[in-house]
């Protein structure tokens, strides 16, 4: 009988250990996968080499690199013009992909909202391209085309009925290109004040820019890019955010979008909010976060800055403006804003405790009785502990390592944009 | 016989491993909950809430460490440190305006987010979320 008792308990013992080992495994891909071939890792996981973290620096004053992509965008030059007041200046000469049918599955819905002078996606999509945007539409171009091959299937086509099935990269047309590029001026236009109340505009554009940098490693800025994990959209949302953001952001959103003295924003907000039921969670609503029916890529943008924005004031709120917390930083406001942006891209990965619990364990214990003075030290050495004080969804070997690589991987990967980029920087 | 045994008793540990041990915070906590339960003002209860922040930062800069080269990850040390840390953080987080059940529900929703899991919530998670319990009853 104690035998028959305890075998029992221990088969008990077995189930619960192997569904926290499921769930664990599950629930450490809500921010993202540890597989390098899927979308949130863009970097190899077994590599042992430890990359130390570039810190996403000021942009604006980078000299001119060697534009290597240049037969890809066209003629030199193609980069938006800040000073575009009338938006006369000529179209930019990107070449567009011929589409196929593997790959032509978007190109119907497109047109149909291009024609539909009633349709909120149609006025973003016959916008010019020239129109001036914080990040240059050479460098989403480059995303577009660079993150995945175009015989990557990490993608999903929704029918009408709201199903999915595995599709090819989308052709990359005229089309498609200016929803994308176009969608993404509108909303990070409307959301800088949203991601950095009050900052300057200098600081607005540099978390434009990070934002930027972010998508671009999670879905190479395509609307229908979708994860194993369930993760999908542009910012690769998962039910948590997702729920967060319908919680916690939206009704914040929908105030500071109405009262942007740019009319266009009130627009974004009853056209994409208020006209539009809110992305739902779920596996079977995953077109929410996906289809251009449901208002996408707009709608999926907004939710990736408002997840963002929330990270960031939290983070701000525990850390920053903390009273214990705060007298550790002795930063210039330009080098904290460093600071902050790295951790805001950071948790979008890590998850927001994935993040703060090494911060704090490093501030309570390498920076006990001392102050924050280099941001980029910082920066490292918080790489570093996430690899020996990470949260507890992060405890695993392959998610220490992927969690402390993911910021320097998406500067990297930023960089590398950068230096095949008219003018060095994306930002205008 | 004796090996099934250790074995279980290995398993259970290892199931409960996962949260901080430190008396003094378990103690303040439960004193904390305790006395937040008996207040019924808003006000007074928000205060116990930022006492026990600060509680737990000065507990989080007097416990010692080994240099951090010195530490090996999974080091029972490190570990405890971790734990606190996280906890402190998920309590760090919990931001009232008032105490109304919208309010409740918005922590409560970001507080279980911030974990990064969906199906099994850390047991620091937990433990911040009891104490959310008694500010939001």
């Amino acid at each position: 009988m104690p035998k028959k008792y305890l075998f029992s308990l221990l088969c008990l013992n077995l189930c619960i250990t192997a569904s926290w080992g499921l769930s664990t495994s599950l629930s450490r891909s809500d921010y993202s996968s540890t597989d390098s071939s899927e979308l949130s890792v863009p970097f190899k996981l077994d590599n042992e080499k430890q990359e130390t973290a570039p810190v996403i620096e000021h942009a604006l004053d980078v000299t001119e690199r060697a534009n290597t992509i240049q037969k890809m965008l066209g003629r030199p030059g193609n980069s938006t013009s800040p000073n575009c007041i009338n938006c006369t200046e000529p179209e930019p000469d990107l070449r567009y992909m011929q589409c196929n049918s593997q790959n032509d599955y978007l190109e119907d819905g497109l047109s149909n909202e291009l024609n539909s002078h009633h349709s909120p996606l149609g006025t973003i999509l016959r916008m010019p391209l020239q129109t001036p945007s914080i990040i240059k539409p050479a460098c989403i171009r480059i995303s577009m085309e660079s993150r995945f091959n175009a015989n990557s299937r990490l993608f999903r086509e929704c029918s009408a009925d709201g199903k999915q099935k595995t599709a090819f990269r989308p052709c990359i047309s005229k089309n498609y290109f200016a929803l994308v590029n176009n969608s993404f001026n509108v909303v990070s236009s409307c959301m800088k004040e949203f991601i950095a109340p009050g900052a300057s505009e200098e600081t607005q554009n540099l978390d434009v820019r990070a934002v930027f940098a972010l998508i671009n490693v999670e879905s190479g800025f395509h609307l229908n890019a979708t994860s194993t994990t369930g993760a999908g959209g542009i910012g690769q949302f998962t039910n948590p955010a997702i729920q967060d953001v319908n919680i916690n952001e939206l009704r914040d959103i929908r105030i500071s979008l109405e009262g942007n003295p740019n009319r266009m924003c009130g627009e974004m907000s009853l056209n994409f909010l208020d006209s539009l039921e809110p992305i739902r969670t779920g596996l079977k609503n995953s077109c929410d976060r996906t289809s251009i029916e449901n208002g996408n890529p707009v709608k999926n943008m907004i939710y990736t800055f408002a997840y963002l924005s929330g990270i960031k004031r939290d983070m701000d709120r525990m850390i920053f403006s903390d009273k214990n917390y705060k007298n550790k930083f002795a930063l210039s406001e330009y080098d904290l804003n460093k600071v902050k942006r790295a951790l805001m891209i950071w948790s979008h990965n890590a998850g927001p405790a994935g993040t703060w619990t090494p911060v704090k364990s490093l501030l309570n214990t390498a920076y006990r009785g001392k102050k924050v003075t280099n941001p980029e030290k910082f920066i490292n050495e918080v790489q570093q502990y996430m690899q020996k004080f990470p949260a507890s969804a992060n405890k695993s070997s392959s998610r220490r390592k992927e969690t402390s690589k993911y910021f320097p991987a998406i500067t990297s990967t930023l960089k590398t944009i950068e230096e095949n980029v008219g003018g060095g920087s994306c930002v205008n | 016989m004796r090996k099934l045994i250790m074995f279980i008793a290995s398993v259970l540990l290892v199931n409960s491993a996962n949260a901080f041990q430190d008396l003094q915070t378990k103690s303040m906590a439960a004193t904390v909950q305790s006395k937040i339960l008996r207040t019924s003002n808003t006000q007074d209860r928000l205060l116990l809430l930022s006492q026990y922040k600060d509680f737990l930062f000065q507990r989080l800069n007097s416990i010692e460490l080994p240099a951090f080269e010195d530490l090996r990850y999974g080091d029972p040390l490190l570990e405890e440190y971790r734990s606190l840390t996280e906890y402190e953080g998920y309590i760090s987080l919990i931001d009232l305006k008032d105490i109304s059940s919208k309010e409740c529900y918005r922590n409560k929703i970001r507080l279980q987010n911030s974990a990064g899991k969906t199906t099994v919530l850390p047991s620091e998670a937990r433990d911040a979320l009891k104490i959310l319990e008694s500010l939001c009853s």
